[in-house]
């Protein structure tokens, strides 16, 4: 049996409890809500949580395209780049994904002699980890970005207004037009 | 023991999980991203509240005044006696769990004590503490708590993360309005001089010039005029906007934003085309130039103040009746408080359509109409030209904006004009609209930019919801009636779904509108241009 067979047939439960250790980076009394309801728009966190998480096992077991690595960590990171977390709490989750394999599959890493292919996963999970960097250094420059436009926003029919009575002034040859128009 | 012994794998074993500790012991860290700057001392001077200082959250010592505990207790207990609500409120919560996972700010963080039953709770176990026999004997068993520092930083934190949208109360079986609950936590907490920036400068500004920008008479003027000569070059047709005209039939009140910030003047845009194509004896006022209420989020005083710059200058203007524009809050005061604050407006008639007849019997009491009322009934008498395939290049949903709907049941209207104006319209999910529509999650003072990540949490549940049909039908513009949405969805859109703008009802009614003497207006009103065949170029969206 190889490790790839090993993870596919142990999916459900290694991304079981993958999920339970992402939602419980939140607060206790938080979890139950986030867990159960299965609504995804009465809980977008837990829906995001829900299907991510098996999307990324996913791409982790089966090699898949780094660009559905990458939509994948981005939908979990967006919503925990603005969270209350340090920035290594934000990404970290992706880590919790090694001690999960190697505690659940344990017996079967040992029977089959699986050590070399773990590692080889592993060093991928380290990839992912890596990837969930950049998504979460991307959140932090987009919210920086943002912030530039929505101030631009808050007065923009103000700046516009001005810097067209400063074009008035400056075609109407005469310092009176412009003076005249400050005054109105 | 030898088995005992933890492997090294087990020693390096990180705990992600945040402590576990009972929601009765206050801990607040006031992380950047996730609070408002305090109320500035100049205008809190200005206000003449009490116990104006330089002063910040994030700061340990608060320079609370001498005996602020004391205050507090007089306060609460004045606001116990004055309002039956209160008190009801206080004691009629069983816990029984229906409004916990109903909070967009809960939803969005996880955060237990955005649960609306243990918000309520941070105020609700001081007055056990200090009101109730079994608090008094029973302390923390009887779920009581002292007010101490750690308790007051806490109310801070936590009801200035309420956005008083009133989602929870949909659900509560009892009716308790939560955001009352957090409107009186907020006045407990201005009795010594603990509010926010983004509440005590609009309000400031508000009562000293008219509008939360503290633009003057003048500026205001200007700014009307400028949309006028816009709407002439966008349209070839000069409109008529008087200001402070007497004797007009109905004065015209907006948010402020309307004029000053985009996409706002999209709507403002709307406004001025309709109303002249209809021939409304109305005026604007450079003195009631804001509809939007903050003191709703400061006190009841402050709402009473600010509310009552409307009527004194419908007064003085000796209009008919007012209508009011695309506002949120404006309406829950108008619509719940007015009448009792500074009602009755006698002196004005119920409102009666000059174009159709209709009596809007439902404004009785505080003779405001809401646009959406006036135009969906001139829409239904078929006193409007439309063309809505000038709308083609939006394929729209609609935001219900909290205050509209909640706070006056504003379901139909708004979509019968948009159904009207638009030929794409698509509803968001069920439970994501209508009375359960979600906040923006920057509504009653929090639409700041220090309160950034907090924003960004609070509007993902209806981020969320815009997403689902911005995949589905490739939706790429959100309508709403609310300015503060206006200014806070973009920014929401542009983190969480990019590609969806936000914009006005009555945009599309301007858009729509077929004007008499109008040119080929060859684009629409944020003037991108049609594309030949009537449709609009994808640069647009």
């Amino acid at each position: 049996m190889t490790l790839q067979e090993l993870l596919t047939k142990n999916r459900e439960r290694v991304v079981e409890k993958w999920r339970q250790g992402i939602i419980d980076t939140y607060p206790v009394d938080g979890r139950g809500f986030l867990r159960q309801q299965d609504d995804r728009f009465a809980n977008p966190i837990g829906y995001v949580v829900r299907e991510e998480t098996d999307r990324l096992f996913g791409c982790l077991v089966n090699d898949t395209d780094p660009e559905a690595t990458r939509s994948s960590l981005d939908k979990l990171i967006r919503i925990r780049a603005v969270q209350d977390f340090l920035p290594s709490e934000a990404v970290s989750f992706v880590l919790l994904l090694k001690p999960i394999i190697r505690e659940l599959l344990a017996e079967e890493i040992e029977t089959h002699a699986l050590h070399d292919e773990l590692q080889t996963t592993e060093d991928a999970i380290d990839g992912m980890q890596l990837m969930a960097l950049d998504c979460y250094t991307l959140c932090r420059d987009r919210i920086s970005e943002i912030k530039v436009n929505d101030a631009r926003r808050s007065t923009a029919k103000l700046i516009e207004r001005l810097n067209a009575r400063l074009a008035e002034g400056s075609t109407g040859n005469s310092c009176n037009n412009a003076d005249k128009d400050n005054d109105r | 023991m030898a088995e005992d012994v933890k492997k090294p794998e087990e020693l390096i074993q990180i705990d992600y999980g945040p402590p576990k500790r009972s929601w009765m012991d206050p801990t607040v860290k006031f992380e950047r991203g996730s609070y408002n700057y305090a109320a500035v001392k100049d205008n809190q001077e200005y206000l003449s509240l009490p116990f104006p200082r330089k002063w910040q959250p994030y700061e340990d010592d608060w320079q609370l005044p001498d005996g602020w505990e004391e205050i507090i207790f007089k306060g609460f207990k004045e606001r116990l006696e004055k309002y039956r609500s209160l008190r009801i409120f206080m004691d009629i919560c069983v816990r029984c769990g229906a409004c916990a996972d109903k909070c967009h700010f809960f939803i969005g963080s996880g955060d237990p004590k955005n649960m609306p039953v243990l918000r309520a709770e941070l105020l609700r176990s001081v007055y056990r503490n200090d009101f109730t026999t079994a608090g008094k004997v029973l302390g923390k068993f009887a779920g009581g708590r002292k007010l101490t520092v750690g308790v007051l930083k806490e109310w801070f934190y936590y009801f200035y993360q309420c956005t008083e949208c009133r989602r929870c109360s949909v659900f509560c079986p009892y009716g308790i309005d939560t955001a009352e609950i957090t409107m009186m936590a907020r006045e407990l907490m201005n009795l010594i001089g603990i509010s926010i920036e983004w509440i005590g400068t609009p309000v400031a500004n508000c009562f000293r010039t008219g509008n939360h920008l503290g633009i003057q008479p003048h500026g205001f003027k200007d700014s009307i005029d400028f949309a006028v000569d816009e709407l002439e070059e966008l349209t070839g047709v000069r409109v008529e906007a008087p200001i402070n005209k007497k004797g007009a039939e109905i004065l015209f009140v907006a948010p402020s934003a309307d004029y000053f910030a985009s996409p706002h003047y999209y709507t403002l845009l709307g406004y001025l085309q309709l109303f002249h194509e209809i021939g409304l004896d109305y005026t604007w006022s450079s003195y009631a130039s804001e509809g939007g209420n903050f003191g709703l989020f400061h006190s009841a005083e402050m709402m009473k103040r600010l509310n009552s710059k409307i009527y004194m200058e419908a007064k003085r203007l000796g209009v008919k009746w007012i209508i009011g524009g695309e506002c949120g809050h404006m309406w829950r005061v108008v619509h719940q408080y007015m009448d009792t604050l500074n009602g009755p407006a006698d002196f004005l008639e119920e409102p009666v359509s000059p174009f159709t007849g209709t009596r809007f019997e439902n404004t009785r009491a505080t003779k405001m109409v809401h646009i959406s009322e006036f135009t969906a009934d001139l829409i239904h008498h078929n006193k409007l030209k439309l063309d809505p395939s000038r709308n083609d290049h939006w394929r729209v949903t609609y935001h219900d904006s909290c205050n509209p709907v909640r706070a006056m049941g504003l379901l139909e209207e708004p979509r019968y004009v948009i159904n009207s104006v638009c030929n794409n319209f698509h509803e968001m999910p069920e439970n994501t609209i209508r009375e359960q529509t979600f906040c923006c999650g920057s509504g009653a003072g929090l639409g700041t930019d220090e309160n950034f990540e907090m924003r960004m949490r609070g509007g993902l549940p209806r981020a969320n919801a815009v997403q689902y049909v911005h995949d589905k039908h490739d939706v790429n513009i959100l309508l709403c009636m609310c300015a503060i949405d206006k200014a806070t969805l973009p920014p929401l859109l542009e983190y969480w779904v990019p590609g969806v703008e936000v914009g006005g009802v009555h945009e599309m009614v301007g858009n729509a509108l077929i004007m008499k003497g109008q040119h080929d207006r060859p684009t629409d009103l944020r003037g991108t241009p049609y594309e030949q065949d009537g449709k609009e170029g994808d640069d647009n969206v």
